[in-house]
């Protein structure tokens, strides 16, 4: 001892009183809540200074051992202010009465692998959404719940079939061709999002596997079990997730155990989604159906003639028939936790059985999860955690597809007339004489009563986390720390059109070579890493500051293997692909390593006000083109606290982080490949694949300054938040038209840049707050964003992807990449006065001019009401729905007034002339501008004496919720939602075609603690 | 601290080691990779094979679209008029649009050029003897050579690019005509030299049976040098003139050309193969597999008597009345087909890459521009008594050697171009007063767009 504190006092560095145990004391105390007494479990009480600390039990109590002399003691607990008290020489004991921390002051925010900073503190903008925020109002999936929480990113649900499938895009588009979601990562563990191609476009013959409406894996994680989630943005999380970070980090908390006895919470949940919104479709006279251009077959006039006889206004509400289910959605969720100081544990369990509003539709999510805690020793403390999981949807059929077999394509050009919905006698459904006739349309009630789409999810998430305090003394602090888990899951997809399907019929376009399909296949992902760290806190006796150095070493594994059987032309009886006429096989894999390491140096100075850190990150990566150049990402930020100088501003804080992040290339990008060619004489051919690869391709990079000041006002019942940034994304892969005779055609090189700025405003208040009256917090948030492109190399000329999210070319208006324009611009051909059109001209920005979220949270007694409003102002949809409908003279407002009979003779003649074939694209661009009500939930606790009396039950506490999702939807968009997006995630999203139409959802939900 | 920090950099160096160790050189599992051509035998097979499907893939659009042009036929499609529009009234003054149908192939034969240079380097280091790589060589460099000359055919006063760069950004320049044409007869000239040296070595990739009889070096020579004289003759009859005449005829002599007895001996020569296997495809110049394709009238009308009073021969066998006129869309914009194309017997019949009638018919044009009259008469008269059961001629003019490669070669893409350079595309049949004839398929705008010194031809 003597000799270690002789080699401590030689480091010149520290003053330690070399005395500290002789005379030591021990405090005591008990923690509550202020406006009830209530005592506070699990809330810590450290001595600030010292490496000490104690946490309270289910009594509030603590019981720490501090110097002697004058000690100051800090209380903490998540959703309550920080509290100081001064304990003199004299006294042992000290008593903590916290406040709420309503303005959400408190907590820390994540800086680095194994680094925190105080969020008071924080140089970039955090947003964290709570657990409470989360799971208010159950929601089809994580995407759904975190809609109008999170300022500063687009959340969109891509339709509304159930079981998810929604894009979050923060701050903007940051690539063209490259990854576009958020990273995410669950207890340190990086997840997959990936949304599996079910290969259901071979049997209805759509562009690409966005269209087949598959949902991406966030829909796997059950917000039931997540305390916190924190939105890392862009360059804030590059010494963490570097050359993955451009997107965003979405950093989700799950729960875990506290001290105390054994609880367990049982939650059950009933609610019903409903239609939201209904379009209808054409009222027709018997002479303007036999004059429709969808009935001009045999079986079309003979469909209108039967449909009148003896009925002289029939009309069939098919949105209503086909999506006016409203099936009972039932959640079942069961917790147990608890916990000692050595070990805490949590467990739950989660079944979710929600039904779509369509026959045959429905998703159902059950998971298992536990965390553990666990101190061995005064070192070492070790936490575990695992879920498994199983995920399974029936998403039906939806968008744009080539054989009118999604419904509303179908319904398009369907005059609603005739019965559809019903069976005849033998149990057969009418076939639809529309859209052409019998071979080129389809049943949708058909469809949805024996076409089979099914996903399959197995999944199990594992994660770890060691910690070892290598050396701790009033002045030091090593940590060690390991950080590891793994994501596996498979992915089994079943698509089946039986052979006697309308669609799939002799003579269709799907059936014309092969009736009937079976697509069975399987995608499998395996994601690993693992990250150690060592931490190292310096304090000096004086506190003048705390500097934390840290470094590591990540390695990240992320592998995939998807392979299908598609079987063509079914055997009759039989749904599997094995004996078809046509059997054909495919099969993906890829393997992705990354290993990076990183150094940080962290320094909170003048009495906690400042704080100043920089950090950089290298990394290699095997899908760069130099699998061994070491790509680095530095950052540097400030921030500063400035306390009690101006009349009611109790904390004013300036800020400003600047950093770089990196977009990586996708698999196999950098290899110059070959294809195959097919056969000649019974021999395979491998010939040049006509894109090029590039073994030069490196990550897109980021370099983002972002700065912003932030107040707390009116003794802390005002917040203000207020950012600013301003991106650069250089090394942009850019699409290379090479010249075909190279024999190559295109190449994707790092050609571009690209600038994105913005805006982000919070403002939250409370105007009520009462201990026992009403309490009122109120908070709004602003968020505008523009994402331009600035330049690409010579060479490289406006380009388009071709997929279907891109857009249906200039006639329904594309995304075109430009230098000078934004990238969601959409382009068409524009028709000038004189009615010259010129194509490839910018027409309307998809992406909203700003958004708005308002939240407001009342409090009365044991009551409680909540809501979140959503609003969008801007952003143009092509509303490609409308225009089917206007082809198909059946829309819902066809025979309105037109208002230049000149152009057609009703509004929906009018619309599609004006249209002109697609010679003027403006005709079917909207403005999306909405105005959303989230969520509403009303709660009542039951009071202890209800509970109480509830004999048997042996509760000890009991609350009652009723709660709306989508409840409402203000717009005068022409059409279901213009949240929808055909063709799933993309770069920005405005394409409306054919959606599975969004609904709302009520519930009652009851908790009860045991 | 001291303890602390060395614990940190052992750490450090512990982490470091274990982190480094790692491969990330990982491979691409879901293509093969030109780089790895070269590493596994089975690569340098699939890579030469991939060379004969592109070839056979190319063939077919490339002869329907000389067979529209030079009006020994139609493309009568229900649902796309572009067949008929794009390819014979054009966008005016006899040019061609050059982003539409008429727009021709060019992509696939550069696509082709650049997996024959794939296969030479990959050959260079691969396992394969010295004589075998020279016998790969010469095989890719015949293939490369042919692929320029179908190019270079459809755009011809054009010009074309000739080289394929080892860097694709890099664009190599066009040059003219003459040029291309003479960098062409030197690729053919390369393999030659390779095939020599390979010596008595076999090709060393299987070949599928259209090469029946020519899987050696040696005898794949004799398909080099076929190659080669087409394309000297049709230098012979451009700006080389009789040098180029000369050289073809000397290239014939290392061909497989033989004085015929039969048609059997007419129809010696390289054959594209197809089946109805799944992932190979039919010959959709056959009737059976696409009855879109239909015959030009004229072909009946012009053909000559046999002494009996009966039509060539030729006419009989390639050519009959359709069941029931087949008409053209637009409508407004063609005249009904009476006739179709019966030569292809089946959707997998084969079709000729060249074959010993065509080397006659060179052979001919050649002693007939030379001057060498009665031995041209000789290789005419064999056709049309052997393939046309005709008379014999007893003098010949140009036009007496175009009637019979016209008859011999129909549906093998020859008329539109032997019309060209004998300056006689105005005597070509048209239908209606809208039609023209093109006289070159244009560059296709894809390659115009991204040319940074723009062609002539842009």
């Amino acid at each position: 001892m003597r000799r270690f504190i002789l080699g401590a006092l030689s480091c010149a560095m520290l003053a330690v009183p070399a005395v500290a145990h002789a005379q030591s004391r021990e405090v005591t105390g008990r923690v509550t809540i202020a406006a009830s007494g209530t005592p506070l479990q699990d809330a810590t009480v450290t001595v600030i200074g010292q490496a000490v600390g104690a946490r309270t039990n289910e009594r509030g109590e603590y019981r720490i051992r501090v110097n002697g002399g004058d000690v100051q003691l800090l209380a903490r607990a998540l959703g309550y202010k920080r509290q100081e008290r001064r304990v003199p020489a004299s006294s042992q004991s000290a008593n903590f009465s916290m406040d709420k921390d309503v303005l959400q002051l408190e907590g820390v925010t994540v800086t680095g692998a194994a680094t925190t900073v105080e969020r008071r503190n924080a140089a970039t903008a955090t947003v964290n959404v709570s657990a409470e925020e989360l799971t208010r109002v159950p929601a089809p999936s994580l995407e759904s719940a975190m809609q109008g929480k999170v300022v500063g990113a687009q959340i969109s649900m891509n339709n509304g079939a159930p079981g998810g499938g929604g894009q979050v895009q923060i701050r903007g588009a940051s690539s063209l061709l490259g990854r576009i979601d958020p990273l995410y990562v669950v207890d340190g563990v990086i997840i997959s999002n990936a949304v599996r191609a079910s290969g259901q476009t071979t049997l209805t013959g759509s562009l690409n596997a966005g269209e087949e409406n598959g949902t991406n894996r966030l829909a796997d994680i059950n917000p039931n079990d997540i305390d916190n989630i924190e939105v890392l943005k862009g360059a804030a999380a590059s010494a963490i997730y570097g050359s993955q970070a451009t997107n965003g980090v979405v950093v989700i908390t799950t729960k875990r155990g506290r001290i105390g006895g054994n609880k367990i919470t049982a939650t059950q949940r009933v609610g019903v989604n409903q239609l939201i919104r209904k379009l209808g479709s054409r009222h027709f006279t018997l002479d303007a159906a036999l004059a429709n251009g969808q009935a001009q077959s045999a079986e079309g006039q003979a469909g209108v003639k039967a449909a009148f006889a003896g009925n002289p206004s029939p009309y069939q509400d098919y949105q209503q028939q086909l999506f006016g289910e409203t099936r009972p959605t039932v959640e079942t969720i069961l917790g147990v936790s608890g916990g000692s100081e050595s070990t805490r544990y949590y467990l739950s369990g989660d079944d979710k059985q929600e039904k779509g509003i369509a026959r045959n539709t429905a998703a159902r999510r059950q998971s298992m999860r536990f965390n553990l805690d666990q101190t061995l020793g005064s070192r070492l403390t070790a936490a575990l955690g695992g879920t498994i999981i199983r995920s399974f949807s029936q998403r039906g059929l939806s968008n744009n597809d080539n054989a009118n077999s999604s419904p509303l394509y179908a319904f398009a050009y369907t005059p609603a007339l005739l019965p559809l919905a019903t069976k005849d006698s033998t149990g057969v459904y009418p076939l639809n004489p529309f859209c052409g006739g019998y071979k080129t349309c389809s049943n949708p009630f058909d469809t949805y009563e024996r076409f089979v789409n099914n996903e399959d999810v197995y999944r199990q998430i594992a994660n770890a986390r060691v910690n070892y305090s290598l050396f701790n003394n009033s002045n030091n602090d090593v940590q060690l720390s390991f950080v590891g888990g793994a994501d596996r899951y498979s992915n089994e997809g079943y698509e089946f059109a039986p052979a006697d399907l309308q669609f799939q019929r002799p003579g269709t376009d799907r059936g014309g070579n092969f009736q009937g399909g079976v697509v069975q296949g399987n995608g499998t992902g395996l994601l690993t890493n693992s990250a150690l760290s060592a931490v190292w806190t310096f304090t000096p006796t004086s506190r003048f500051l705390s500097a934390t150095t840290s470094a590591g070493f990540q390695a990240e594994d992320s592998q995939g293997n998807d392979y299908s059987i598609t079987g063509r032309g079914t055997v009759p009886t039989l749904a599997n692909a094995s004996g078809n006429t046509n059997t054909t096989v495919g099969q993906g894999r890829s393997f992705v390593r990354n290993r990076a390491y990183y150094l940080q140096e962290q320094i909170v100075a003048l009495d906690d006000k400042l704080l100043i850190s920089g950090a950089v990150r290298g990394e290699r990566s095997s899908v760069n083109g130099d699998v061994d150049k070491v790509y680095t990402f530095p950052r540097g930020q400030i921030s500063y606290r400035i306390t009690d100088l101006i009349p009611y501003v109790s904390e004013l804080k300036l800020r400003a982080n600047l950093g770089e992040s990196g977009n990586r290339p996708e698999y196999g990008a950098r290899f110059i490949t070959l294809t195959n060619a097919g056969l000649i004489g019974g021999q395979t051919g491998l010939i040049q694949a006509a894109t090029l690869g590039n073994p030069a391709i490196r990550p897109e990079r980021m370099h983002e300054f972002e700065y912003g000041l932030d107040a707390s006002l009116f003794s802390e019942r005002v917040r203000f938040e207020g950012t600013v940034y301003d991106r650069r994304i250089k090394d942009l892969l850019v699409r290379a038209q090479l010249a075909l005779s190279t024999g190559v055609n295109v190449q994707n090189i790092n050609g571009g840049t690209m600038q994105s700025k913005g805006v982000e405003l919070g403002l939250t208040f409370v105007p009520l707050e009462s201990t026992r009256g009403l309490n009122w917090t109120a908070r709004t948030t602003w968020y505008q964003g523009t994402t331009k492109i600035l330049e690409f190399i010579p060479g490289i000329k406006p380009f388009t992807t071709g997929t279907a999210a891109g857009g249906f070319g200039n006639a329904y208006g594309r995304l075109r990449y430009a230098p000078g324009y934004a990238v969601s611009t959409i382009w068409g051909n524009f028709t000038d006065s004189a009615g010259k059109v010129t194509p490839d001209t910018p027409m309307a920005d998809a992406n909203p001019r700003y958004q708005m979220g308002f939240s407001n949270d009342f409090r009365w007694g044991n009551w409680s009401l909540n809501s979140v409003i959503d609003y969008r102002h801007g952003g143009t949809v092509s509303n490609m729905t409308l225009s089917l409908f206007d082809e198909g003279e059946n829309t819902w407002d066809y025979d309105k007034p037109s208002p230049d009979t000149k152009v057609g003779a009703t509004l929906g003649e009018y619309r599609y002339n004006s249209w002109n074939g697609g010679n003027n694209t403006l005709a079917y661009l909207e403005d999306g501008s909405f105005t959303k009500l989230r969520e509403l939930t009303v709660g009542y606790d039951l009071p202890a004496s209800v509970v109480n009396a509830m004999h048997g039950l042996n509760a000890k506490s009991a609350r009652v919720n009723l709660s709306g999702r989508n409840l409402f939807i203000f717009s005068g968009y022409n059409g279901f939602d213009p949240e929808v997006n055909n063709g799933g995630n993309f770069v920005a999203r405005f394409v409306d075609l054919a959606p599975f139409p969004p609904s709302r959802s009520f519930f009652l939900s009851v908790d009860v603690g045991f | 601290m001291r303890l602390s920090l060395r614990a940190l950099l052992v750490g450090t160096a512990a982490l470091s080691i274990a982190a480094c160790q790692n491969d990330l050189a990982l491979p691409n599992y879901n293509s093969a990779t030109v780089e790895g051509l070269a590493k596994d035998p089975a690569g340098l097979q699939l890579a030469a094979t991939g060379i004969l499907v592109s070839e056979r893939n190319n063939y077919n659009g490339y002869i329907r679209d000389i067979t529209i042009f030079g009006r020994e036929g139609y493309y009568y499609f229900a649902t796309d008029g572009r067949f008929v529009t794009d390819y014979l009234i054009g966008i005016g003054g006899g040019a061609l649009s050059s982003t539409g149908f008429a727009s021709g192939n060019w992509f696939g034969y550069f696509r082709n050029m650049r997996n024959a240079v794939n296969l030479v380097n990959a050959v260079e280091t691969s396992g394969l003897s010295t004589q075998q790589k020279a016998a790969a060589r010469g095989f890719a460099n015949t293939f490369r050579g042919l692929d320029m000359s179908y190019a270079l055919s459809l755009r011809d006063s054009l010009g074309m690019p000739v080289e394929i760069l080892a860097n694709p950004s890099d664009q190599s320049p066009f040059v003219s005509r003459n040029v291309a044409y003479t960098r062409i007869s030197a690729v053919l000239d390369s393999a030659q030299v390779d095939l020599a040296a390979a010596g008595a070595v076999a090709i060393p990739f299987i070949l599928h049976s259209g090469f029946a009889g020519f899987t050696t070096a040696a005898t794949f020579l004799q398909f080099n040098r076929a190659i080669a004289a087409r394309v000297l003759a049709r230098r012979g009859s451009l700006e080389c003139g009789n040098t180029c005449y000369t050289q073809a005829l000397t290239a014939l002599t290392a061909s497989f050309v033989a004085t015929p007895s039969s048609l059997a001996d007419l129809n010696r020569g390289v054959y594209n193969v197809y089946s109805a296997s799944p992932g190979d495809v039919l010959n959709t110049l056959s009737t059976t597999a696409d009855p879109n394709l239909v015959a030009h009238a004229s072909f009946v009308t012009d053909a000559q008597k046999k002494p009996d009073g009966t039509a060539d021969a030729r006419l009989l066998r390639k050519v009959a009345p359709l069941a029931a006129p087949r008409s053209g869309n637009p409508a407004k914009s063609s005249i009904p087909a009476t006739q179709g194309f019966i030569g292809y017997a089946s959707n997998t019949t084969p079709t000729p890459i060249i074959r010993n009638e065509e080397l006659l018919l060179i052979r001919a044009e050649a002693n007939l521009r030379l001057g060498n009259v009665p031995a041209a008469l000789t290789d005419l008269n064999a056709v049309r008594l052997v393939s046309g059961g005709l008379a014999p001629l007893a003098a010949a003019t140009v036009d007496d050697l175009l009637y019979e490669r016209r008859y011999s070669l129909i549906l093998e893409g020859m008329r539109w171009i032997d019309a060209r350079r004998f300056g006689k595309l105005g005597t070509l049949p048209l239908d209606l007063p809208t039609h023209v004839v093109a006289r070159v398929v244009p560059i296709p705008k894809a390659e115009c767009d991204v040319r940074d010194v723009k062609p002539t031809g842009c």
